[in-house]
């Protein structure tokens, strides 16, 4: 029950910063449009003046719908993003800003401060992804499949993971400070592996065998096969199954580095700004 | 008396490894707390004063428990800080120093009731306890205001606030004056007082004698991790009586001359500040005879050719308590 | 001090930091490598037979990696311009600002200069790396007419340097620097051809991307080094090229000066 108040109170606290100083509402606008253009226009050079390469694209990929297999794996991309460097970087600004002390002092689980921090990126990735299919939907003329329920399924399957993520990342960058090299390096092995814009069989064997450890893979999968290719949940249950428990074990490594972390802290002192 | 917060032989060492390419790494001990050991008691103000670096700071934090002592024991109100942290925790309302450990971006209000959360209080409760606390600390006109453009006063303020929160019977202020302009200052040592006289206890570290001196009912002076004296303010005071105190503006000295005035029989300690803006320095004198050393002191300082524009002598103060001491000033 | 001092003392200054972080090497190598493998792997996904029909209509041959990658190289100098020269000029101008008397005009562009000769300098590493990391990641390789390539690539780069100026005036007025220099730069990137052929783009945009000196150098280079079909004759698009030097120094610096005046007017230089 306290847990549930802290947890509350965090998050009221973040959000109502964040409504604010609304600034960053133009890059929720902006980067879901811009990001996947890139891969959108290369792809058309793939298909050719007369779109003929898609036939051999859709032999690999099963769907010739390229803007929208491109879309789904960068619109996962992009919240991951966010959400590590939101999330991942959350005790660091406290840090900064000289409120992560007083958050300690504070008689409760200090994991719970951590949970509720979370609620923020949710929020922020829910209005990137709605934002993002909106916009695909209009500006892009993208057809998605599926109804709402299996979308906000394909949402909560990919929460675990995310959060585990961010969760390890937030603890490290408490501990080693410069982390920002290291976030690079793992959003950059999400981007070479999970198949933001390929199938993943397209890879040598060992990279999808490096590529099967992450959540992500089986999340992009799963969101492709429903929003894209008008399967149903039965029908992906492989992937939700799949993504969903890596997801929790990422979430569980998440809980044992904080908990590991916040010790460490204890011992050295580094709680403070500086 | 019944004890509020136990100390006992408490270390803080700290280690840093200085990593080198090609070398094996150094690792470097430093003792922040070494070797602490008192009680504070239920309802007196207990100051800790010690200048910027004796480890005030880590002794807090240990007791709150955001830091983990290397060795020794802390029960607040008998309760393991160690073995059971939260529980410690919430017996504690805490300022840190700096006016940062509240959120800038949120109103005097909203800090309040998110701490309040965090503390353990219902919504209602929090609501009610953070508007009598606005009120109370004369700062509810402004509490629907963004933090940010409050003075480091109102800060301090609001600051301090978020320590009445969890209206815990112990308080502990790390430096709540620092920074404050002199009026404000004084505000906020009425404020104390007040808790007081409703019952706190509070551990109020300082590095301002003079604050030290008029909240405390006991001192204990620190220095280099260290308790050098820990006594009521009054007795810290006659334990130097036999010492006097003399206080000297000279124009046109140098710090040869000063270091000359340490040869000065019956002189025991000699500190001097240089005011840049008079040009002058302001040198402290600690003797043991009042009357034929100031002869000395002025006929050698004339000697030198240096221009008195000040002569004092003072009781003692609690610097003075501390200068005997350890032959230095807080202010160093 | 001389000229030549400051010159020195600066460009040995942003060596030593950028020494300091072993770990920027690290990502030289890494980066290209995040950046480049969803499009090397989604042109896999495209590929029968090592061909892609598709592409070759656009360029002329199938070499998508070298393509690619060559857009890639361009594209760090185009940052690297857009960073470095928005963001020095704007230290710079801060600095003399505060300290008026010792920044004698000469002394402030030597300070420029030695930046960016270093940043020059460490990009061209940088892409030299680049070019080693992908030909074992993905089989990039070049032919022999990397002279004449850099003869094309020289003169793109000192217009850039126009266009820096122009960058940094925006920066001067703009308090969040970052998001502008981001977003601009990303755009250039993109209109220039960096990761696909222009002539994917809708009308309007290719035409935009017909004006930019920078596509020309992406196409050229791509021309020489991997024998694919040009826009146009390549003498017409060196020509192209320099006359688009004169067009971004005369343009970046009337911008620039116009807001180092009103900004001295306002006061406004040291507040951020």
């Amino acid at each position: 029950m306290q847990s549930l108040r802290v947890i509350l109170a965090v998050a009221k606290k973040d959000l109502s910063t964040l409504f604010r100083y609304p600034t960053w509402f133009i890059s929720v606008i902006i980067w879901p449009l811009i990001f996947p253009l890139l891969y959108i226009l290369t792809s058309f050079a793939y298909a050719g003046p007369d779109k003929k390469g898609l036939i051999v694209f859709q032999k690999v990929a099963g769907t010739e719908n390229i803007m929208g297999y491109i879309v789904i794996g960068t619109m996962v991309w992009m919240a991951v993003n966010i959400t590590m460097w939101n999330y991942g970087g959350y005790l660091r600004e406290e840090q900064l800003r000289g409120t992560l002390e007083s958050n300690w002092l504070c008689p409760v689980n200090k994991f719970s401060i951590l949970l509720g921090a979370g609620i923020i990126s949710m929020v922020l990735s829910i209005m990137f992804s709605v934002i993002g299919i909106i916009e695909y939907r209009l500006i892009y003329g993208i057809k998605f499949t599926g109804n709402l329920i299996d979308w906000i399924v394909v949402f909560l399957i990919l929460f675990p993971g995310v959060y585990g993520l961010g969760m390890i990342f937030a603890s490290l960058i408490l501990w080693a400070k410069e982390v920002n090299a290291a976030v690079n390096v793992a959003r950059g092995v999400m981007m070479i592996l999970c198949g933001i814009t390929y199938p993943i069989y397209i890879m040598p064997n060992w990279m999808q065998a490096l590529a099967k450890f992450l959540p992500f893979t089986f999340g992009i999968q799963a969101a492709r096969d429903i929003l894209i290719m008008d399967k149903t949940l039965l029908e992906t249950a492989y992937n939700l199954i799949l993504c969903s428990g890596e997801g929790i074990i990422f979430l569980a490594l998440g809980m044992l580095i904080f908990k590991l972390v916040e010790k460490r802290v204890k011992i050295s002192g580094s709680l403070e700004r500086f | 008396m019944e004890k509020a917060i136990e100390v006992r032989d408490v270390k803080k060492y700290f280690y840093s490894k200085k990593r080198a390419l090609f070398k094996k790494s150094e690792v470097k001990e430093f003792k922040a707390v070494d070797g602490v050991s008192f009680d504070i008691y239920k309802g007196e103000i207990f100051g800790l004063l010690g200048p910027n670096g004796a480890g005030k700071t880590t002794l807090i934090k240990m007791i709150t428990g955001l830091l983990l002592p290397t060795e020794g024991t802390i029960l607040v109100l008998g309760i393991d800080v160690v073995k059971e942290t939260i529980k410690a925790q919430r017996n504690i309302g805490t300022v840190l120093a700096g006016d940062r450990s509240i959120y800038w971006k949120l109103t005097a209000r909203e800090n309040l009731e998110y701490f309040g959360a965090l503390y353990g209080l219902k919504r209602k409760e929090a609501k009610e306890r953070a508007e009598m606390i606005l009120e109370r600390l004369g700062i509810s006109e402004k509490a629907d205001q963004i933090v940010e453009k409050f003075s480091t006063g109102m800060k301090q303020k609001v600051a301090l606030g978020k320590a009445l929160m969890p209206n815990a019977p112990i308080l502990l202020l790390d430096e709540p004056t620092l920074g404050l302009d002199p009026q404000s200052a004084i505000n906020l040592r009425e404020i104390i007082l007040e808790f007081k006289r409703e019952g706190k206890t509070i551990l109020l570290t300082t590095h301002y004698m003079e604050e030290a001196d008029f909240l405390s009912d006991r001192v204990a002076i620190i220095d280099s991790g260290k308790i050098i004296a820990l006594d009521k303010p009054d007795n810290l005071k006659k334990s130097i009586n036999e010492v006097k105190t003399m206080k000297l503006e000279l124009m046109g000295a140098s710090y040869e001359i000063i270091e000359g005035l340490k040869n000065l029989e019956k002189v025991q300690n000699v500190l001097s500040h240089y005011n840049q803006q008079n040009r002058t320095f302001e040198v402290t004198i600690h003797h043991y005879d009042g009357e034929s050393v100031i002869h000395e002191i002025l006929d050698y300082v004339l000697k030198k050719k240096a221009k008195v524009l000040n002569i004092n002598v003072e009781e003692p103060s609690l610097e003075d308590v501390f200068i005997h001491l350890t032959g230095k000033s807080l202010r160093e | 001090m001389s000229f030549l001092n400051v010159l020195k003392a600066r460009f040995l200054i942003s060596m030593k930091i950028y020494f300091r972080y072993p770990v920027n090497v690290l990502m030289t190598l890494f980066e290209p490598l995040m950046w480049l493998s969803p499009f090397y792997f989604m042109g896999k996904a495209f590929s029968v037979n090592g061909r892609i029909e598709g592409f070759e209509k656009y360029t002329g041959n199938s070499d998508y990696i070298g393509f690619m990658v060559l857009g890639f190289m361009v594209s760090a100098y185009v940052s690297m311009i857009f960073w470095s020269v928005g963001f020095s000029l704007k230290d710079e101008m801060r600095q003399g600002v505060l300290e008026s008397n010792w920044s004698s005009p000469s002394n402030r562009i030597a300070l420029l200069l030695g930046r960016t000769l270093f940043q020059f300098l460490a990009t061209t590493f940088e892409v030299i790396l680049i070019g080693i990391v992908c030909h074992f990641a993905f089989g990039f390789t070049v032919n022999k007419n990397i002279l004449k390539a850099i003869s094309f690539l020289l003169p793109g780069i000192i217009g850039l340097f126009g266009l820096g100026l122009f960058v940094a005036s925006l920066v001067l007025i703009a308090k969040e620097a970052g998001p502008i220099v981001d977003i601009t730069n990303s755009t250039l990137n993109a209109l220039s051809g960096m990761a696909f052929p222009i002539k994917v783009m809708p009308r309007g945009f290719v035409f935009i991307s017909m004006i930019l000196p920078m596509t020309y150098v992406n196409d050229s280079i791509r021309a020489l080094l991997l024998g694919q079909t040009p826009l146009m004759p390549l003498y017409k698009e060196f020509l192209i090229i320099v006359i688009s030097i004169f067009i971004f120094w005369l343009v970046g610096s009337y911008a620039f000066a116009k807001v180092e005046r009103k900004c001295k007017e306002l006061g406004i230089l040291g507040t951020h």
